[in-house]
């Protein structure tokens, strides 16, 4: 991890990103999140995480392009048994959101869940998701969005 | 390309045997389908390998039991496909020239809880995604706001698996249980419940493939033969439309086409099927992605009974990886098993069609991939 993809919060321990290149710069705790993904210039299919060559058409010279922070829920379900190794603690719900012209990206959302419905308006945010020898990792959670219209 | 005939399968009881070792199981799976094809080991002349969690070498550890003959032993990985693998490896060779005997042996010893699809460490694990339920249940839920299912019509899968298996004395779990035991057990991943997962089992399962130029000299009076096969590895679907008036089977549609075609048949033409539900919504997917009805109506499918064993689809008449267990390395050579007792007419009290099906399918996922093969008696 360098240091370019660290960012310190004040009066905290250090905090740094569980995976630093699914971002877009680095990620602030607490904001909204711009993940990196890469788009193909011959057929336009999207991806992320980043790829080096396109799962559709098998093209390379994939681009660069900032997904996120708003999309929604294609479909969800909500997990009761804990997972052996994860940080998430049950029930937190497991969501696949659509970005806009794409791709679907997989999070959690650890609350607010009981709103969840398909086709519901979320916003991708960095959040602490686990804590470590003394440090905390951040990566993308999704929130329900507080009016449903947000969607894009 | 020759055809090529399935003389004989075998099982290991599938449920949980921690005193014995892979050996074990493998052993007695190879001595049943070698007894059942009446094929001595000693004419074997090559034998491909299903197993995952086992370490290096395992395929010949257990396969060396039966004698010491010099024949190649081939391990193949496909996770819970990986038996289905090696009886297509096993077929393609035969098929070609290269042999004319082969022996098809899948094995699986798990621990208890849930499957390890994942690193411990990995960013899937940590995020609480890698959760094997949950990918059915997210389908699951998609497919209830999309057409007109419940999920009691998911539960109902198992159980009908749950009494198939009571009448199959190879299964994990021989007794019959309720629609409200099903949908009054621990909630898994919503709408999946504890009794709509297939459980971690030990168990093993093999099957004898003959050249049928070949056959003649073994006295087995009955054979299956292998009609159609396709294999792929997921391909990529695009997202660019997004998923508005999504109305299409996927890849296991793509790959039932293949395998369709090879075999000269249709959906129509199918008397019995095994399918992978490793949770219960699968064989409401798999039923719609296979063609056997149109997508949309597998709920109410199985909802009305028509998977039952006495339906006009009868799905998993051995209990499917629900209730027979799915040790996943064995689990493909068991679906073979099972189409060759219902095409053979030796599925007792689980017989479809009066003894008289003569179109067998199967559906076995893995991650990785899928393989399909269809059988003709």
């Amino acid at each position: 991890m360098t240091n370019a993809e660290i960012v310190e919060k004040p009066g905290t321990s250090q905090v740094s990103a569980l995976r630093p290149e699914m971002f877009a710069g680095a990620p602030g705790l607490g904001e909204p999140a711009r993940l990196l993904g890469s788009e193909c210039p011959t057929c336009a299919e999207r991806f992320f995480p980043r790829r080096k060559y396109c799962a559709a058409c098998t093209g390379g010279g994939l681009n660069d392009v900032v997904l996120g922070p708003e999309g929604k829920v294609e479909t969800y379900t909500i997990v009761r048994q804990q997972l052996p190794g994860s940080a998430m603690v049950p029930p937190y719900a497991i969501v696949n959101v659509r970005l806009g012209k794409g791709p679907t990206v997989q999070t959690v959302v650890r609350e607010g869940y009981d709103s969840l419905d398909i086709g519901r308006a979320v916003v991708l945010m960095v959040e602490p998701v686990l804590e470590e020898e003394g440090q905390t990792y951040v990566s993308f959670v999704a929130r329900v969005a507080a009016d449903p219209r947000e969607a894009k | 390309m020759r055809d090529v005939l399935v003389l004989g399968a075998g099982l290991h009881r599938f449920g949980r045997f921690p005193d014995k070792s892979l050996q074990d199981l493998g052993r007695e799976a190879i001595e049943n389908a070698l007894a059942d094809a009446e094929v001595p080991f000693k004419d074997i002349e090559v034998a491909y390998v299903g197993r995952v969690l086992a370490g290096m070498g395992a395929g010949l550890n257990v396969v060396s039991e039966m004698g010491r003959t010099g024949i190649p032993v081939i391990n193949i990985e496909m996770a819970c496909a990986s038996s289905t693998s090696a009886f297509r490896e096993a077929y393609l060779a035969i098929a070609s020239g290269i042999y004319d005997t082969a022996l098809v042996v899948g094995f699986e010893k798990m621990q208890r809880g849930l499957i390890q699809i994942s690193d411990q460490k990995s960013y899937q694990t940590v995020m609480g995604l890698a959760v094997m339920p949950a990918a059915y249940a997210l389908q699951a839920q998609r497919y209830m706001a999309d057409h007109e299912a419940t999920p009691e019509m998911f539960a109902q899968v198992s159980v009908k698996s749950h009494r198939n298996g009571a009448a199959n004395p190879y299964a994990q779990y021989q007794s019959a249980v309720t629609l409200e035991e099903v949908m009054s057990s621990r909630m898994i991943a919503d709408p999946v419940t504890l009794l709509q997962c297939s459980p971690t089992t030990d168990g093993a399962a093999a099957v004898v493939l003959c050249a049928a130029s070949k056959a003649a000299s073994y006295t087995a009076k009955r054979s299956m033969r292998v009609a159609g096969w396709a294999t792929g590895s997921g391909r990529y679907q695009p997202q660019g439309e997004g998923d508005e008036g999504e109305a299409d089977t996927g890849e296991i549609g793509r790959l039932a086409g293949l395998a369709f075609e090879r075999a000269g048949l249709g959906p129509k033409d199918v008397d019995v099927t095994q399918v992978h539900d490793a949770f219960a919504p699968g064989e409401i997917f798999s039923i719609e992605g296979l063609g056997l009805v149109p997508v949309g109506e597998g709920a109410r499918a199985v909802w009305e009974g028509r998977t039952e064993v006495t339906g006009d689809i009868p799905v998993n008449t051995d209990g499917g990886l629900l209730s027979r267990g799915h040790p996943i390395g064995a689990t493909g050579c068991a679906m073979v098993t099972e189409i060759f007792r219902q095409l053979t007419g030796e599925a007792g009290a689980r017989q479809v069609k009066d003894g008289d099906a003569k179109v067998g399918l199967i559906q076995n996922a893995g991650i990785g991939g899928m393989n399909i093969l269809v059988f003709e008696r």
